[in-house]
This record gives structure tokens, sequence and C-alpha cells, in this order.
């Protein structure tokens, strides 16, 4: 034991050492997270749970997301406390102060829990390494976790009166960690439940560790046992209590679990991926996080292996090992199932704070103790100061670029003021209907807590319930795109069954997603002062009064409500109490033993031996390191390397790099090269991303090389193919690409004249004071719906038919179909005309397929548009009925793009159609879709499809259109739909035109077996990304 | 004690006397009746009074005139007209004094406050603003149309028979779209054209009705020879059109210029100028296929365009592998010629035409 005055002094070290690290800490955090927390991926998810206690302390129900939400799925802590200060300051302001808040508590709490381990001024090194550790700035500047932060200050700073309960005792011991245990619980329970291991556990081996040497042996038989048997029975009884704490605390909480099991496809979370492969996963969770702190480990392993601190180590690498996620195989070994569902980064941060005690121990041994001694004689005193000083100097360096890296490399869209929007849900009453965001990352969450709006989206993904989104491993609709065709399919849902989800409009910030908007039948509004596009789909019924809730019995609301904020409030009373009990810590709490050395080492020779025989070790592997990058980086990339690199600057939009790729020798000038890239639009150039390059070599000489090149795109609609002939040619050593052609046709005049006929639907844009008049509805055009079949294609359930507006004004259609087996109303999708000019017919088809998700075995874990799943059906289906709706159309109808030479040729796998799509008009075709109706035999229509134009149409201009089609003898009917299961708007049928038959305005297809004829319609979205 | 049972007494008492009304909605504490005291209909009080209101004197008239387009000559519209006193109550037991933009005033008496007209507008298509007056007290104006008769119409082809030049604008007009009644069909109407030439490609224009007639602008692109039309309208088609387009024809195809590109052992080609019987060079991007033949045996088949009346590529074919035999053919033109090598053409600009 050392002597008291000595222990004194540390404490008082101590001390000081953690009031710097405060002051670093409001210092360094305080002034970055204000501009730090908008980049972050879940702080504004915080502000929202906040925003909702804000506005109803003990409503516990939430229906701004996911169609309704219980907020009792998260715990409500921190929440609460910034619902209350948002009394006084602004939501931004509030979720800062609970964080900066949470931060001091952890830092202090750090401090507290070095102490049960090393002495007082190593704990005051502890604090201070706690304020510059890289997991903290990450935790907090890039990942937001404000609850993480909260908690675990919280638990730190309740685990001396675990100690103290264990090792002496006395209940206000007992009450105090009880206390602390349940308002951690309150923060986040998941921090109690992984701290009961991860902290308690080590430290209860420690506590009896020191009872071992306290309590000394009595002259009883076992009195070596005898004397544990109390801490142990301590310690149960805590754990029962802490058992206790937290079902309580938060028990509506566990009886939403139970109740409403989620039954949901877990989410992908990178931190479960091999970090050798996913270099920029490894990134993120692992290298980030770990820091310089890394560096700490072997001293981690030392003094675990010679030391009392073992237990400690022991769960440090544990922790680290859990956290290197599926790099190897054994976190998964140790965690079984519960691997797909943990967020394994979690365990490094803990690591990262486990280990702060060592790190301490280890500076003040540098600074103060016997290794900076040995450092001084080998090296000198400048040797010492530049071990520290680098140390502190790297730590701050890693801390700061993590807080910076969302600058550098931005993970969340440009800031998007939610004003306009908010303006434009509370105006006319558009929050009657629910709305959704594309592009917004998650500032959705900010934007959902400044309106009382709903969303049918969410951003905690724990608390979906609607099928549609638990079913797919889409966290949020907003971000699909990222998750290829599933994550495109799920929102497909939405957007084409808009009526069910009561979902009216669509805030875009991303252009990606106009296709499937605009051929889901989605209409462009406007554009909002904040660069935001506004879309609407027409002819979706108002949300009803009366919305189903979920209510809480009221005891359940009440606990909710005042027992988490009087956890948090009475631990924050025994943390003030004890704090001026202790004279602000001044006054040492226990005499403990301590960490010593066991011999004493005073061999300068050797200390410089080890260090210069370590930097050589360093220098020979960064040499190594340095040779392999530079051989790398000047190898001549392989002709294959600069297609591929060539179509990535393209995708990239980095036209100079792709440039710089193009044969010199034979390059137009930049400005020629880059007409002709600005020049092609349309769905693949300006709504694709591209997601694979495959070659193919066609011809070779020594210097020229002609691929077939496979570019696979990422469309908002499907994945599509493009295939393109280039050439690459060798020139002084280096490959490069040939340069391609502008597109080959030419507008043929110089000036264009049209007319058009175009349409201004009035309803209630009038200046008068009602936001309705009857006066102002026209009624339903009058659509009719011909013969329609439910058929089957290679396990496929699909109602096909053609439906004609009958109508004398252009029609909006809705159409919907039921299948006897399957009690879901589908909705018609990509496959309809939508938008008919009057007399016109479109042929439609209604899907039942459900959409295949990461998790189903056919996948695989990858995204492939070609695979499916069959719907989910009580029973064979045997019938079908069909519903239709119109309302009067005005916009989207531009017509002036015709197919010309086409052709349906038979081939071994279908009919194909080819043919040229020209635009006759003088609008910009930026995307041109054609829904062709094939007729059996018996002149009734059998198949409906969608084709696409891959590219833009400027006027006089055209593009290729290839569509195929499946065999007649792959489609099976299985219903003929009875004419009175056909009703639309809400009645019979009634035309006024005659209905359209097989031979009227049709292609006959002759020699293409079992089709008879066909129908096209060709719709367009004129509007332009670009513009 | 006793004060307190009186207290209670006199409340149940007073709670007892609460006054409550019935009316054809239900039952409420006459306290609460409200702007209800005054809706029409028989009220009874709990203690015992029995009122009968009827409806005052018509101070609003609301009109509804539907459908919004009535098919000329065959299909009734519908009027109806709603009487309200001050309180919205119908006004029952008047008479309404109907105006259907045509026709004269048709009197109709009010049941329960509503007056209703089935009419039959005449089959002359156009705009028609109605009205209704009913006690002096006029409503606001409703307007309905009367439209063509679209299952009356037969659409067919301005001329039976056009030419259009390649690669131009070619427009196609329909004869005046009528009903049976003379009515000229609306703005905004969709028709068809299904163009088919003798090799059975087809050719599929959507056209849209304006001032009473189709006029389709169609860029004659991949179509050449004689063509048969046919317009359609919903489910009626009409007779045939023979449109014709003249084929590109090259009258002379220039000289045929190869060069050797050493660097990368390959020749590049410059064609043209092609001129045709037109007086002017074959325009920009008509698609050019170029078939090349090397004295080795080695070959090479490639699909160019016109630029500036030139078809300039590049062949992955030896310069020592010439002479060369070249296969040149755009549209229905082929040039066949031997071509050597020579130096490549003075001021050449390559302009990425490949």
């Amino acid at each position: 034991m050392r002597p008291c005055s000595d222990l004194n002094s540390q404490t008082s070290d101590g001390l000081r050492l953690l009031f710097v690290a405060l002051a670093g800490a409001l210092l360094f955090h305080g002034g970055l997270l204000p501009f730090t927390h908008g980049n972050t991926y879940d702080a504004f998810i915080h502000m929202f749970f906040g925003d909702s206690y804000h506005r109803s302390w003990f409503d516990t129900w939430e229906p701004r997301w996911y169609t309704g939400f219980s907020t009792t799925s998260y715990p409500p802590g921190t929440h609460m406390a910034i619902a209350a200060l948002m009394h006084v300051l602004p939501l931004r302001a509030a979720f800062m102060v609970v964080q900066l808040l949470g931060l001091f508590l952890l830092v202090i709490g750090v401090y507290r829990f070095s102490l049960l381990w090393v002495m007082p001024r190593a704990a005051g090194y502890a604090a201070i390494a706690a304020t510059l550790a890289s997991s903290i700035s990450e935790t907090i500047h890039l990942f937001g976790q404000l609850p993480t932060i909260f908690s675990l200050g919280i638990f730190l700073n309740g685990l001396p009166f675990v100690y103290r309960w264990i090792v002496y005792g006395r209940m206000w011991n007992l009450f105090a960690a009880v206390v602390f245990a349940a308002a951690t619980t309150a923060a986040h329970h998941v921090t109690t439940i992984f701290g009961g291991v991860l902290f308690v556990i080590p430290l209860a081996l420690q506590a009896l560790r020191s009872v071992h040497e306290i309590v000394p042996l009595g002259p009883y038989r076992f009195s070596g046992l005898r004397r544990f048997l109390m801490p142990l029975a301590r310690g149960l009884v805590l754990a029962c209590l802490m058992l206790g704490a937290i079902v309580v605390t938060v028990l509506p909480y566990w009886i939403w679990s139970i109740s409403d099991p989620i039954t949901q496809v877990p989410i992908p979370h990178g931190s479960r991926e091999n970090f050798i492969e996913r270099p920029d996963l490894g990134l993120i969770f692992f290298v980030l996080p770990w820091g310089v702190t890394i560096l700490f480990l072997p001293f981690v392993i030392y003094k675990t292996l010679t030391t009392r601190l073992w237990p400690l180590g022991a769960m440090v690498l544990i922790c680290f090992v859990l956290g290197t996620g599926g790099t190897t195989p054994i976190p998964r070994a140790i965690l079984g199932g519960a691997f797909d569902i943990l967020t394994l980064d979690r365990f490094t941060f803990w690591a990262t704070i486990l280990v702060l005690p060592f790190m301490g121990h280890m500076i003040d041994g540098l600074l103060h103790g016997r290794s900076g001694q040995s450092l001084i004689a080998a090296f000198g005193r400048g040797a010492r100061r530049f071990v520290v000083g680098g140390l502190f100097a790297s730590m701050t360096a890693v801390a700061v670029f993590i807080a910076i890296l969302p600058t550098i490399q931005p993970t969340q869209p440009q800031f998007i003021d939610p004003a306009p929007i908010v303006k434009f849900m509370s105006e006319d009453e558009h929050d009657r209907w629910r709305y959704l965001t594309l592009g917004f990352g998650d500032q959705f969450a900010y934007l959902a807590a400044q309106t009382t709006a709903q969303s049918v989206d969410g951003n905690y993904h724990s608390a979906r319930r609607l099928p549609d989104m638990t079913r797919f491993s889409v966290e949020r609709l907003e971000n699909s795109k990222y998750l290829g065709v599933p994550g495109l399919g799920s929102l497909q849902q939405f957007l084409e069954n808009a009526d069910r989800y009561h979902l009216k409009f669509v805030f875009s910030n991303d252009a990606f997603y106009d296709p499937i908007l605009h051929f889901s039948g989605w209409t462009r509004l406007n554009r909002l002062s904040n660069g935001v596009t506004v879309w609407e789909r027409p002819d979706v019924v108002p949300l009803p009064v009366l919305q189903p809730r979920r209510s809480l019995p009221e005891t359940q609301r009440f606990m909710w409500g005042t027992v988490p904020p009087l956890a948090l409030g009475l631990a924050a009373l025994i943390f003030v109490m004890t704090g001026l009990n202790r004279g602000l810590g001044a006054h040492q709490m226990e005499p403990r033993p301590l960490v010593a050395a066991r011999t004493r080492f005073d061999n300068p020779n050797r200390v410089r031996l080890i260090v210069i025989g370590l930097g050589l070790c360093a220098i020979a592997l960064g040499t190594w390191f340095a040779v392999a990058l530079s051989k790398e980086l000047s190898r001549t990339p392989a002709p294959e390397d600069v297609v591929t690199a060539y179509f990535d600057d393209l995708d990239f939009r980095r036209f100079e790099d792709a440039y710089a790729l193009i044969d010199p020798e034979t390059r137009p000038p930049f400005d020629d090269v880059m007409f002709g890239w600005r020049w092609r639009g349309g769905l693949i150039a300006s709504y694709g991303k591209l997601t694979e390059t495959r070659l193919t070599l066609l011809d070779s000489s020594p210097a020229i090389m002609d691929w077939e090149v496979s570019l696979d795109w990422l469309t908002a609609l499907s994945i599509r193919t493009e295939v393109l002939p280039v050439r690459t040619v060798l020139r002084d050593g280096q490959w490069f690409i040939a340069p391609t052609s502008l597109p080959a046709t030419q507008t043929p005049v110089r000036l264009q004249r049209d007319t058009s006929v175009v349409w201004n639907v009035v309803g209630r844009r009038q200046p008068r004071p009602e936001t309705d008049l009857h006066r102002d509805r026209l009624d339903r055009p009058r659509i009719v719906l011909g013969q329609a079949r439910l058929v089957e294609h290679e396990g496929h359930y699909s109602i096909v038919g053609e439906v004609t507006n009958s109508d004398n004004d252009p029609a909006y259609v809705s159409l919907f179909g039921e299948m006897d087996a399957k009690l879901t109303r589908q909705a018609a999708g990509v496959v309809n005309g939508q938008r008919l000019l009057p007399a016109e017919t479109s042929g439609y088809r209604i899907d039942f397929d459900d959409v295949l998700s990461l998790q189903d075995a056919e996948a695989m874990g990858q995204f492939d548009p070609t695979l499916w799943i069959p719907p989910t059906l009580d029973a064979a289906p045997t019938q079908a009925l069909v519903t239709g709706r119109a309302l009067v159309a005005g916009a989207d109808l531009y017509r002036g793009v015709s197919l010309n030479g086409i052709r349906v040729d038979m081939t071994d796998d279908g009919p194909v159609l080819t043919a040229t799509a020209v635009n006759n008009g003088v609008e910009s075709a930026t995307i041109v879709r054609v829904v062709a109706v094939l007729y059996d035999t018996d002149d009734d229509a059998i198949w409906s499809q969608a084709g696409f134009v891959e590219t833009n149409i400027y006027p006089g201009q055209s593009a290729p259109l290839r569509m195929e089609f499946p065999s007649r003898a792959d489609l099976r009917i299985v219903a003929e739909v009875q004419p009175d299961t056909i009703i639309v708007n809400g009645s019979t049928q009634q035309a006024d035109t005659v209905l359209p038959s097989s031979e009227i305005g049709t292609i006959p297809l002759e020699g293409i077996t079992g089709y008879s004829a066909m129908r096209l319609h060709v719709s367009t979205m004129t509007h332009d990304p670009l513009e | 004690m006793i004060r307190l049972f009186f207290a209670l007494l006199l409340t149940a008492q007073m709670a007892s006397a609460q006054d409550f009304t019935t009316d054809a909605f239900g039952i409420l504490p006459t306290a609460q009746l409200g702007d209800r005291e005054n809706w029409a209909g028989l009220q009874q009080s709990s203690n015992g009074g029995e009122t009968l209101r009827t409806a005052g004197r018509t101070e609003a008239v609301i009109l509804f005139v539907g459908p919004k387009s009535i098919v000329a000559g065959r299909e009734p519209g519908h009027a109806v007209a709603l009487g309200l006193d001050v309180h919205g109550n119908m006004v029952s037991g008047t008479q309404a004094d109907v105006q259907l933009g045509y026709g004269p005033v048709i009197p109709v008496d009010t049941l329960d406050g509503i007056a209703g007209v089935l009419f039959t507008p005449p089959p002359q298509s156009g705009a028609f603003l109605a009205g209704v007056e009913i006690d002096g007290v006029q409503s606001a104006r409703a307007d309905y149309r009367v439209s063509a008769d679209l299952a009356t119409v037969l659409p067919q082809f301005a001329n039976s028979e056009m030419s259009v030049l390649s690669e131009t604008f070619g427009v196609i007009e329909t004869a005046p779209l009528t009903d049976a009644y003379g009515n000229s069909v609306d703005d905004g109407v969709g028709l068809s054209i299904v163009l088919t030439d003798e090799s059975d490609t087809t050719t599929f224009v959507p056209s849209v009705v304006r001032d009473g007639a189709a006029r389709s602008v169609l860029l004659v692109r991949d179509m050449a020879g004689t063509n048969t039309g046919q317009l359609a309208l919903a489910g009626t088609g009409s007779g045939g059109l023979g449109f014709v387009v003249d084929d590109m024809v090259i009258e002379d195809a220039g000289a045929f210029v190869f060069w050797a590109e050493p660097a990368i052992n390959a020749v590049r080609i410059r064609l043209g100028p092609l001129a045709t019987s037109k007086g002017y060079l074959v325009p920009d991007g008509i698609a050019a296929q170029v078939d090349v033949v090397a004295a080795d045996g080695t070959g090479s088949s490639v699909q160019g365009w016109v630029l500036d009346g030139y078809v300039t590529i590049g062949l992955l074919l030896s310069p020592d592998a010439g002479p060369f035999e070249v296969s040149l053919t755009v549209g229905k033109t082929q040039v066949d010629r031997r071509v050597d090598l020579s130096p490549p053409p003075e001021n050449l600009t390559i302009r990425g035409a490949e």
C-alpha cells in the first residue's frame, strides 16, 4: 500500500486532470457539435422522439411514422430530457445540451470507473483520453448516438456503488447502485444489459479480490471461502435488484417487445461484414473507433497477464474480438444467432471504454513513472516529450478527423430546409394525406419533427409494423435505391398502392426516383424553394377522421411518463449529493490495493535496443508498404481496367478523368466530348447507377483491342443492361479508349412548329374562402375495362386486360385487382397507360407477385432482378375482380413520340419487338414508355407488358426500342374476369365510344404462334432532370 | 350532515329538472341546441312542449347539372336544384323555374326542397349555362357541355395517297371528324395511325385532334417504299391510306480514301461526298453499312453514319493487307469498289463520325 500523502497528492492531481478533461470536452466536442450533429445518422431520430414527448408527454402513440407506432419501443430517458428542455430551448439546441451533458457524465464516469482499477492520477489521464477518444468522437459526431453516450455516462458513475456494495455492504450503496441501473435503463436499456456483463463482471471479480485482500482470514475452517459468502450474496441481491430495475423502469417497453414481437427481416449492418473484403466498412466500424487506442493493446495484454487488471483486460480482448464482425468466424461462433441481430461496432465502442484505465495507467507511467524514467534514461527527455506529445497529438488528430469526416466525405445530403415542406403540408388540408420523402437521408426525421403530417416511412426500423416494410431488408423507403431491386421493389409497392396507405405526396430530393414516380402514376407538381420536388398521386382517399391507434393501459402510460424521468432525477440527486459529500471527489473514497510493479527495471541499454528494434521494424514495414503502393500506382493499367475506369468516371460525373482516358491522338477537344456526354440523357444516363461492367474481347491486335462492354445500370424501374462496342488503343505503353461517336440521328429541320392541346383542370384553384366547393368538382370520366383475364406466367399471377377512355376528357386511371386466393388488393403499376386521352386504349397488368427480399433463399444475399417469389396464397386462385376509377387529367399527356420500323420476330424465347422511337414533337422525351397488349387467337387480351426506351429523345431525334414477350404457350388462363365483377367509378360501365377490338388500331402478328395482334400505347415523361 | 343532505337533494332536483329536446337527429339538452333550434321538423321538449318548425322563405338556391359532358343526341342530362332557407332548411312546396341554356323555362315543383329535371339537350355540341330561380331567388350558374358522339364518328384520312421525302417530317391529316349530327370532335381526342410497308414493317403514330381534325407530324425515319395506313378512333377504323416514302438514292458516292494508322496498325477510311439525285448530299445521320474485305482474306463490317456527306470510320485491318474490296450501302443504294492505300486527305478533320 502506498503512503497516504502520496495518495492525497495523487487524488488531487487526478481531480485536476478530470477538470482539464471536462474543459477539453466542452471546448472540443462542444465547439464541434453545432456543426456536426446535422450530418450524423441518428441525431435527428432522437430529436424526433424528443419532439414527440414535447407534444404529448404521456401519449405513447406516435402517428407520424409507419402509419403509427408506439414510442414505448425505445427507452425515453434522453428523449424526455430533450422534451423538457424544449420548453426553454429550440429542438436542436436542446439536443446538443443533452448530448454535452451525457458527454460530461461519461468523462466523469470514466474517471470514477478508472479509480476502481488504477491510481487517481492515472484515472485523470484516463478521463483526458476519454475526451480525445476517437470512438467517442465517432459516436457523437458521426453516428449521433445520444442514448449510448448518455446511458454509459450514467452507468459508469453508478459502478463505484456496485463495487462498494459488494466489498463493504451498506444499504445506501445498494440503493444508489440500483437507482443508477434504473437511470441507465431509462436512457438505453442495452447499456445496462451489456454493461452488466462487460463492466460489472470484471468489477465484481475486482471486488472479490479486494475482499480477499481487505478482510483478514478468520480462525474458522474454510474461513478463506467463508469471507466471500457475504460479498457473493450481496452481489446476488444486487444482480436481482438491478434486473428488477431494468424490468420496472421500462416495463411498457418489455411488454411491447413481448406482445408485439418483431417479425421482420434483420437489417444488414456493416459491422457484421468482413472488414478485409470491405475496407470501407472496416474503416468506419473498426479502424476509426479504435484509432490510436489500438496501439495500447500490447500494453493491455501485458498488464492482463501480469497484474490484477486481468479481468478488465480479458473483457477488453473479448470485446476487441467481437468487434471484428465477420472478419473472422469467432464472433459468430461466440454470439450464435445474436450475431445477425446485434450491431457489433458497439463491442468495439465498449472495448475502447474498457481500455481507458490501461491508457491512463500507461500515460501516468510515461509522465511520472518507471516507463517514463526508462525512456529518459535511454533516449533523453526529448524522446519522452516526443512520445507523450505525439500520442496526445495523434489522438486529437484522429478525433478531429472523425468529427469532420462527414464534411470531407458527405454521408448525408446537403441540408434541406424543412420549412417549405412543413408549410406545404399544413396548407390546403394537405395533411389529410400521408407523405413520403426520397433522398433526404436522416434529415427526414428532422422534417417529421417539424410537422404533424404523417408519413408511411419512418426512421426507426424496429417500430415498423407494415408487412410491406418488415418483410424486406429496407431500413427506410427513403434510401431504397441503395438496396437495389429489393429496395426499389418495396418502394414500388408503396408508390403503386398509394391509395391503400393514403399516400398522396412525395417530396423528392433525388431525381433518380423520377421514372418510377412518373410511370407509377405520380404527377410532378412543382419545385419548392428548398429545391425539393413535390409529386402528387391523384385520386387517393384521404385519411379517415378516426384512425386506428394502439392505446396502452393508463397504468403503463403513467409508468412510461413518470418512472424513467424519476430514475434519472434520483440518479442526478445522488450524483450531486455524493459529489458534495466527498468534496467534489477531493477525498479518496476507499483504500484499495493498487497496481504495483513487481520488479524493478533499470536497464537503459535494453530499453534503447528494444525501442530502436521496434523502430527499425516499423521503418522496414513502412518501406515495404510504400514500395508496394508505388508499384501498384505505377502499374500500366490493363485495357479492361481502362474501360472499367472510364465508365466509372462517367457514372460519377468525373468528366475530366474520363476524358483523360480517351486516346490523346484522336480525341476531339474536351468541350466537344463533353457536348456528347451532355447530349445523352434518359433512363440510363440521367437516372441510372452503374452497378457492374462486363467485358468480352471481340478482336485484338498488339495495339488495338475491340470489346463488347455490358453495363448493368440500376434504375428506379429495374436493372437494365446496356451493350456497347468499345475500342482500346495502345499509345506509348498506355491503353486508351478510342473516341466514341455522337448519336447517329439528326433533326432534319432548323425550326419546328407544332400546335398542341393542353388542359387546365381548375379544381380548387379559385380565389374563394371555401377550401372546397361542390361546384368545382368534375364527375369522373367514363372509362371502360374490356375483357380481363387472370393469367399465370411461370408462377406469376396477373390480371391482364385493356382500358379505354370512353369519355370526351382525358382521364387519369387507377386500376385495382383482387384474387380470391389473396386478400390484398393490388394496384396496377408501370404496366398501365394511366393517363389516357379521350378514345385512347391501353393495356394493363396487375401483378400479384411478392418482391424478393435478401433473406429469401433464392437471393442468397445478392441482388438479382430476375429472381422473384410467388405470392403467399391460401389456395390456388380461381377468380378475380377488377376495379377502376378515373379523374380528369390535365398533365403529362405528350403524344409526340411514334414508333417506326416496328418488327415483331419469333425467337426461341418468345416474340421480340424492335422499333425506333422517334420524337416528332417539340418537347424533349426524357423517358418513353410503350405498353403493349397482345391478343390471342380468340382476339382477347392475353398479355400486357411495358417497355422503356433507354435514352432520352430530343425533338427530331430517335432511339431504339426492344421488348421481349413470353411465348403464348407459357401463359395459362386461370379465369376470365366476369363482367359483373368489373366495377368502374363505383358503378357499372358505360361507354361513349365504340369499344376497341383486336382488328382496329392494332398491329397484326402473323407468324407469331398463339398471338393474333398487338396494341400499343406510347406515353412519355418529358421533364428533364438536367434542366 | 343535514345541511349536506339538503344540498344533495337540491342538486338532484336541479339535475332532474334539466330540459331536453328531441328532434329527428337525436336528443340534446335544450340549452345546447344552438343553431339546431332552427332546424325544420318536429321538436319535442322533455317538459311536454312540442314544436313543428317549417322552413322559412327561400334564401339560397344551389344548382347542379351533370354529367359534365353529355353525349350529343343520345344521353340525358340531369339538373338538380336545392332551395334553402336562411338556416339551411330545404324549402318545400315551391316552384323552381329551370333554364337549361336552351329552350323555354321549365317549371318544376320542389319536393322536400329538391327540384330535379331530366333533360335531353339538342344534338348540337357546345357549352351551356344553366340557372334556376325559386321564390325569386336565383342560383349561381352551372355549366355543362354537349360533346360529339364519338361512337358515331367515322374517321377518314384527308387524302387517300401521299408522298414524303426520306428523313423529313411528313404530315398526315384526317378529314374533319364529325359525329352523326355533324358535331366536330373535341380537341384532345386521341387517335392512332398504323402504317405498314410491303415487308410488314409497321409504324405506329399517336395522333391528337385539334380544331376538329387530327394532324400528325411524322418524321419519316426507318421507313421506305409504299405504306398502307389505317386510322383508329377507339374501336372505329378508317379506310386505307397510301403513304409513299421516297428512298434516298445516291447518284455519286465520291472518293473512297483508305489510309494507314501505323501507330495502331489499323486503317481509316473516308467515303464521300455522297451526292443524291435531289441535288444535296445525303443528310446527316443516315446509317451507312461498310463491308471491307482485304486481299489477304481478312475483313470487317462496320455500321457508320453520314456526317457532312461523308462516312468516316476506322477498321481493325492491317494496312499491309490491301488492296481492299469495299461495299458501301446507304438505304437501298449499294456501291462496290476496290481501293488501295493512299495518303490521308488534306485538311481532314475527324469529327467523331464513327
